[in-house]
């Protein structure tokens, strides 16, 4: 039973997503998205990145091999992974970014599982703006934000001086 | 036996320091420190971040469209420091060429990652336990100087001192490595670097400024700061790099 793949290259903004051991810019294309459907053939919670091997079909129908690399044990663990967080036959559908040089490896976002159960945790929780970052994170961002921007009014602060321009 | 109890003038740097990765969910945590926070961030980045977090002609924006203006700000800075023979070592890199594929441990500029550390004083050094690689760091702090015709070796040499509430820390003879500051970007055996580890004003937090002085790869010196709450909670875990990562990557399809 294999899953299929697609290519979704949507431009998106990363801030700091810096991996356990590289920094993930240096290895994946961050301003683009990938989309793999596929079943997992091996859940392997290694250090230095956790991986998730998994086999997917190509639009010509063939069986492809893919490796969706997450982040270091230690901040997964940390936020609620286990050895059994994926086995072995579970189809999943993968979204992360694609490798710089064409093969198959994905930084994954996050991983949907067939209940809809989605996981996240593949990319730094600095990585703001990513799919990776649960809705509750994302608000908690949200608010933090909200909360600086009314604290800066309240105290009738000039922005600085050449402050830069906006892209 | 600790030693920061003992000399009064010696700041207290000891526990367990942590960026978000490890507890994201910490009350603690600013804005800033999901936007620009950790090795990879340069100090010229977290000022252009201020600036733009201060604007309000910034407030509609979304923080995923601010966030992508520091990235972009922040790569362009440091290649703006790259030499010529920094740009040359740098072309033709893959990531499978990366010596982390075979276990081999990350170099001096990332040796912290964004796991844990944990400092402890005592009154002739400093160590630094990462849990990246569960790896320990020496720093001398009794006056000596840097061993003479050491070799270099993937955390160097470190000798410190204390400036005030600071602690600082040199470190020569640092193995070539990658820096991950971009694709293949890597240092020369001629760097050195400068550490300045010092608690927050409240003492909530450690700052860590690195700057890296390599005259071969980089016209001026590059500085990171880093921001870490105190969590004398989180145990420190050992760190293991498995091969069966190693024997995880495909060949190019």
């Amino acid at each position: 039973m294999t899953g299929r793949y697609s290519l979704a290259l949507l431009l998106m903004v990363l801030a700091w997503p810096v991996f356990a051991h590289h920094n993930a810019a240096s290895h994946y294309q961050l301003d683009k998205s990938i989309t793999v459907e596929g079943v997992v053939t091996s859940f392997r919670m290694v250090n230095p990145h956790v991986l998730v091997y998994l086999d997917a079909k190509s639009p010509s129908g063939d069986i492809q091999h893919w490796i969706a690399e997450g982040n270091s044990v230690g901040v997964l663990e940390r936020v609620g992974w286990k050895a059994d967080s994926l086995k072995s036959g579970e189809k999943v559908k993968i979204v992360g970014r694609p490798s710089r040089d064409g093969s198959n490896l994905v930084l994954w976002t996050t991983i949907t599982k067939e209940n809809g159960t989605i996981l996240y945790g593949g990319v730094a929780v600095s990585a703001f703006g990513e799919e990776g970052v649960s809705p509750e994170e994302h608000q908690r961002l949200e608010d933090l934000r909200k909360r600086q921007i009314e604290e800066r009014s309240q105290s009738g602060q000039q922005p600085p001086p050449g402050s830069p321009p906006q892209k | 036996m600790a030693g920061a109890t003992e000399a009064q003038s010696t700041p207290n740097l000891e526990g367990i320091w942590i960026l978000p990765q490890t507890a994201p969910a910490d009350p603690r945590w600013q804005i800033e420190d999901f936007l620009c926070n950790g090795a990879f961030c340069s100090v010229a980045a977290i000022d252009y971040m201020k600036r733009l977090l201060a604007d309000p002609a910034n407030d509609v924006r979304t923080l995923k469209d601010i966030s992508g203006q520091i990235s972009v700000y922040g790569r362009n800075y440091v290649k703006s420091l790259f030499t010529a023979a920094e740009l040359e070592a740098s072309k033709g890199f893959e990531q499978r060429d990366d010596p982390v594929n075979k276990c081999v441990p990350s170099g001096f500029n990332f040796a912290d990652a964004s796991l844990p550390i944990k400092i402890t004083q005592f009154k002739d050094r400093v160590l630094i336990h990462y849990e990246f690689w569960s790896s320990e760091r020496v720093v001398y702090t009794d006056g000596r100087d840097h061993r003479a015709n050491i070799a270099a070796s993937r955390l160097g040499d470190s000798i410190g001192w204390y400036d005030g509430s600071s602690l600082i820390v040199e470190t020569v003879a640092i193995a070539p490595h990658l820096t991950y500051w971009a694709d293949g970007a890597r240092s020369s055996i001629k760097a050195r670097a400068y550490e300045r580890y010092s608690r927050s004003e409240d003492g909530s937090r450690l700052i860590v400024e690195k700057t890296l002085v390599d005259p071969v790869m980089l016209r001026r010196p590059l500085t990171s700061r880093e921001s870490r709450l105190s969590a004398p909670n989180v145990q420190i875990m050992q760190f293991q790099c498995d091969t069966r990562y190693v024997e995880g990557f495909l060949p190019k399809q």
